[in-house]
């Protein structure tokens, strides 16, 4: 199963994902923990090109998600500016509270729980494809 | 996102319930900001209602322990669920503050 969304580059379009999410992926019975981990990555690329992306109003992200028997493919598109979220400086996490800045959490996260993770530059987009196994 | 808070036992409770992401996180930040800014207690952030949070989440936590600590409060947060007590070891935060398992344990401030 593949469903291709459309989400309009800006904070509104996040919750157009997280209900696209909701529809996608209970019919086909990921689990709570599999499916939090799946909303927290594209969260949190989709928020990193919000802010990094200085993109026009009307931009949009397109956003394939491949359902496969034990497998999720997922693929996010733009057309901003060469940003490659997995080139952010990895994040301290054993500094103390006053030396913690605010940033790199998101990719942090998606590094952590995704199985692959890749960033490509092709046709002027940005593309990250991430997968995770969900059973 | 629902943000609900009293004071119980001299203390500012601080009660959320539903999903802090990247739209709700800038709600809880500035409900902070005219809320609990200056901070005149502990603060205890109960999460038994909070059923995902992102890393915008997480700043407004961080916000949160800041405020409290340059006003020699405590901050603390107790009751996380699963995937949540999950991204504070992820982000290792939860070295920097006490986390509990139930809102009394916060309250007296035990392990």
């Amino acid at each position: 199963m593949r469903e291709i969304l459309k989400i309009p580059i800006k904070p509104e379009g996040l919750d157009e994902i997280h209900q696209h999410l909701e529809r996608i992926l209970d019919p086909v019975e990921v689990p709570p923990k599999i499916n939090f981990k799946l909303n927290l990555m594209i969260e949190e690329l989709f928020v990193n090109q919000v802010e990094h992306g200085s993109v026009e109003d009307d931009s949009y992200m397109t956003i394939a998600i491949e359902v496969g028997d034990s497998t999720i493919e997922i693929r996010m598109e733009d057309s901003g500016p060469r940003f490659n979220p997995l080139d952010e400086p990895a994040v301290d996490t054993e500094l103390p509270l006053e030396k913690r800045c605010q940033g790199g959490l998101g990719i942090h996260f998606v590094k952590h729980y995704a199985d692959t993770v890749s960033y490509q530059r092709k046709n002027g987009k940005n593309i990250v494809e991430i997968t995770k196994k969900f059973r | 996102m629902e943000i609900s808070s009293y004071d119980k036992a001299g203390q500012k409770v601080v009660a959320i319930t539903g999903r802090i992401d990247a739209v709700t996180a800038t709600e809880l930040s500035s409900w902070v900001e005219s809320e609990v800014t200056p901070p005149t207690a502990n603060i205890i952030m109960d999460c038994t209602g909070v059923d995902y949070v992102s890393s915008a989440g997480l700043r407004v936590i961080l916000q949160l322990t800041k405020l409290a600590k340059q006003h020699e409060y405590i901050f603390s947060l107790c009751n996380p669920q699963d995937n949540l007590k999950e991204v504070l070891d992820i982000s290792g935060f939860s070295s920097l503050f006490p986390v509990h398992g139930s809102l009394e344990d916060a309250l007296n401030n035990d392990d």
